[in-house]
C-alpha cells in the first residue's frame, strides 16, 4: 500500500519511545545519582526511486537490469537507535549525615552484589550492624581492599576518598564513638573508595536500583591514578542531573510530532479513498 | 498501553510518598526528641529492548543498546538522628541525651523500646516513667518522702535526692543509655519509641558520658531536629516534581487521543 502510511505510523512510535523516555527522566527527577537518558533516532535506509511510467528494463542472457531514470532518494521513516545516558554532573545537596558520599565530576563508586560487582553515583550509604559500610539495598559498598568496615563517628573521607579513622576507638567493637569526644589524635588510613571510570560509559547497562552493570563494549572498570581521582564529598548527595525544563519543552516537541505525523497519515487515507471512491467510478 | 502513563504515575506515587514523610517530619516539628526521616528514591527495572553486543551481521556486533526505564521507586525512608537543639524547662524530671544514646523503657508486654524523649514524669510509686507509663530502665525508684527540689541528676547519670529529715543526699540510682551500631535501622513503632530491628544490632549500654555515650542534661528537654527551612524546600521540590510528572501523564494521554483519532 501507500508508503506514507508506514512512514507516518514509525514516526509515531518513535516518539512514542521518546516520550517513555522523557517520562523515566522525569520519574526519576528527585533520584540521588540519576543520570538522565536522552533516545536517539535514526532514519531508515532510504531507497532510490526511478520514474515509474519509463518502462526501461534492459534484458540480458544473466538478468536484467532497470534503465528508467532515478527520480531521487526516499525515506522510509524513522527507527529508535539508541538510549544515551548524559553523564553530566548533577547538582550537590548537602545533608550534613556523614555516611552520605558524593562524586565530583567522573567515576562510581563500586558495589559488591551478589551478582558481581556493580557501579553507583548514588552515594547514600548506611552503616550496617556489622559495621560496613552499605547502600540502602544492603549491598557493601567496596574499597580497593574489599568491603569497608567503619564506626560511625570515626571516620572521615577526604577529597580524594580515602578513609581515615582514629585508631584509638578502631578496635573494640562495642566501644562506639561520640561526636565530641573524637578529636582525631591517632588517626590511620583504613582504606580508599574504589572509584572507578569506563572507556566507553554510554555502554553501560542501567540496572535499575541506582546501579549500572559494564557491558562487553564499555571495557573494563579502570581505576583511577591518584591525582586524577574525582573528588568526594562527604555530607552531600548528588541530585539527578534531570532538567525540567528541556524535558518539559521536548514533550511539547513529542506531542506535536506525535500530532504531525497523525496528520501525514490521515492525509495519506484520505488521499487513498480519493483514489479508490472517487477518482474512478464504476 | 503507552509505558510513559506507569512510569508517570510511579514518579506521582513516589512524590506522594515524599509528602507524606514531610508532613510527618514538619507535625512533628515541636516533639520531644523527634527524628525527622527523609525519603530516598531509586530508579526501577530497565527494559532492554536491544542488548548491546549482540551479533548485526556475520561481521558486526549491535554497538548501541535500548534500555527504557519504567520509573522510580521508594528506596528507603532514612531516619536522621542528629542532634536536636536543648531546650531548658526547668522541670526536676525532664532529661535530655547531649550525644548519642537512647533511654530505656520498658513495655506492657515485657519488650523494651528506645527513646530520646526525656519528658519523665514520677508517678505514685516514686518510679520514673514516660509520659504514657512505661518504665524507664533500670528503674529508678524515689525513696518515700523525698524533697521534689532536691532531685538531681548528674551529666553521667547519677540520681541524688534528699530525704526530709536528712541532710546528705542519697544515691538512689544510676542511668544508662543504648547505642547502635545503626541507629537508621531502628524501627519506629510511635509514642516516640524506637524498637531494635535486625538491621540496627544489638543494644550497646553504657554510662553516659563514657564510651561515646552522650551526657545526660537535667531540666532539659531535647526538641525534634526537623528544619523548618528545609522542609519546606523539599515540598516545593516534591510538589513542582509531582506537577510535572502529571504533565508527563497528560502529554502520554493526549497523544493516546491522538492515535485514537487517526481512524475517523
Amino acid at each position: 500500500m501507500v508508503r506514507g502510511i508506514y512512514t507516518g505510523a514509525s514516526g509515531m512510535v518513535a516518539q512514542m519511545h521518546r516520550m517513555d523516555t522523557i517520562s523515566n527522566n522525569l520519574a526519576n527527577v528527585d533520584t540521588t545519582g540519576y543520570k538522565m537518558d536522552e533516545s536517539v533516532h535514526k532514519a531508515f535506509p532510504q531507497m532510490l526511486m526511478r520514474r515509474v511510467n519509463d518502462n526501461g528494463l534492459y534484458k540480458f542472457p544473466l538478468g536484467s537490469f532497470d534503465t528508467a531514470p532515478v527520480v531521487g532518494m526516499l525515506g522510509t521513516g524513522v527507527e529508535q537507535n539508541e538510549s544515551y545516558t548524559i553523564f553530566s554532573q548533577g547538582s550537590l545537596k548537602q545533608t550534613e549525615n556523614p555516611f552520605d558520599l558524593s562524586l565530583e565530576d567522573k567515576g562510581f563508586f563500586s558495589i559488591q552484589t551478589p551478582r558481581g560487582e556493580r557501579y553507583t553515583r548514588n552515594g547514600s550509604f548506611v552503616l550496617g550492624k556489622e559495621g560496613l559500610l552499605l547502600t540502602k539495598e544492603g549491598y557493601p559498598v567496596l574499597g580497593e581492599n574489599g568491603p569497608i568496615s567503619i564506626k560511625a563517628n570515626n571516620f572521615v573521607v577526604d577529597k580524594k576518598g580515602r578513609i581515615w579513622e582514629n585508631k584509638t576507638y578502631a578496635d573494640n567493637a562495642n566501644r562506639l564513638v561520640s561526636m565530641e569526644e573524637n578529636d582525631w589524635d591517632d588517626t590511620g588510613l583504613v582504606d580508599t573508595l574504589k572509584i572507578v571510570d569506563f572507556a566507553q560509559t554510554r555502554y553501560l547497562r542501567k540496572q535499575g536500583s541506582s546501579l549500572w552493570a559494564e557491558s562487553e563494549n564499555s571495557g573494563e572498570p579502570e581505576t583511577f591514578s591518584f591525582q586524577d581521582r574525582p573528588g568526594v564529598q562527604q555530607g552531600f548527595i548528588e541530585a539527578a542531573n534531570v532538567n525540567p525544563v528541556t524535558e518539559m519543552v521536548q514533550m511539547i516537541e513529542v506531542n506535536r510530532a506525535y500530532e504531525a505525523n497523525q496528520k501525514v497519515i490521515q492525509s495519506e487515507d484520505s488521499m487513498t479513498n480519493k483514489l479508490i471512491n472517487e477518482a474512478v467510478r464504476l | 498501553m503507552m509505558r510513559s502513563l506507569w512510569t508517570a504515575a510511579s514518579g506521582m506515587t513516589g512524590q506522594q510518598f515524599n509528602i507524606d514523610t514531610i508532613s510527618n517530619n514538619l507535625s512533628n516539628v515541636n516533639t520531644t526528641g523527634f527524628k525527622q526521616s527523609r525519603a530516598e528514591f531509586e530508579d526501577l527495572i530497565y527494559q532492554t529492548s536491544r542488548i548491546a553486543g549482540t551479533p548485526a551481521t556475520e561481521l558486526t556486533v549491535v554497538p548501541t543498546g535500548i534500555q527504557v526505564g519504567h520509573g522510580v521507586k521508594v528506596g528507603a525512608s532514612q531516619k536522621m538522628f542528629n542532634q536536636g537543639s536543648l531546650q531548658q524547662t526547668g522541670n526536676i524530671s525532664d532529661l535530655a541525651v547531649q550525644g548519642e544514646g537512647f533511654f530505656r523503657v520498658g513495655l506492657m508486654d515485657g519488650s523494651y523500646a528506645y527513646t530520646r524523649d526525656g519528658s519523665f514524669k514520677i508517678d505514685s510509686n516514686g518510679q520514673m516513667v514516660t509520659s504514657n507509663g512505661y518504665r524507664l530502665l533500670p528503674e529508678v525508684v524515689l525513696p518515700e518522702g523525698f524533697e521534689r527540689d532536691s532531685l538531681s541528676i548528674s551529666q553521667d547519670g547519677r540520681i541524688t535526692v534528699r530525704v526530709a529529715g536528712n541532710d546528705d543526699p542519697l544515691l538512689v540510682g544510676q542511668l544508662q543509655l543504648n547505642r547502635f551500631v545503626n541507629p537508621s535501622g531502628l524501627s519506629s513503632i510511635g509514642e516516640n519509641l524506637y524498637k531494635v530491628t535486625n538491621a540496627s544490632g544489638d543494644a550497646i549500654t553504657g554510662r553516659p558520658g563514657f564510651d561515646g555515650m552522650g551526657k545526660t542534661m537535667h531540666k532539659f528537654l531535647e526538641m525534634s531536629n526537623v528544619s523548618v527551612v528545609k522542609e519546606m524546600v523539599n515540598m516545593i521540590v516534591a510538589q513542582r516534581a509531582y506537577e510535572i510528572n502529571s504533565k508527563a501523564i497528560q502529554t502520554s494521554d493526549s497523544m493516546l487521543g491522538i492515535a485514537n483519532n487517526l481512524k475517523r
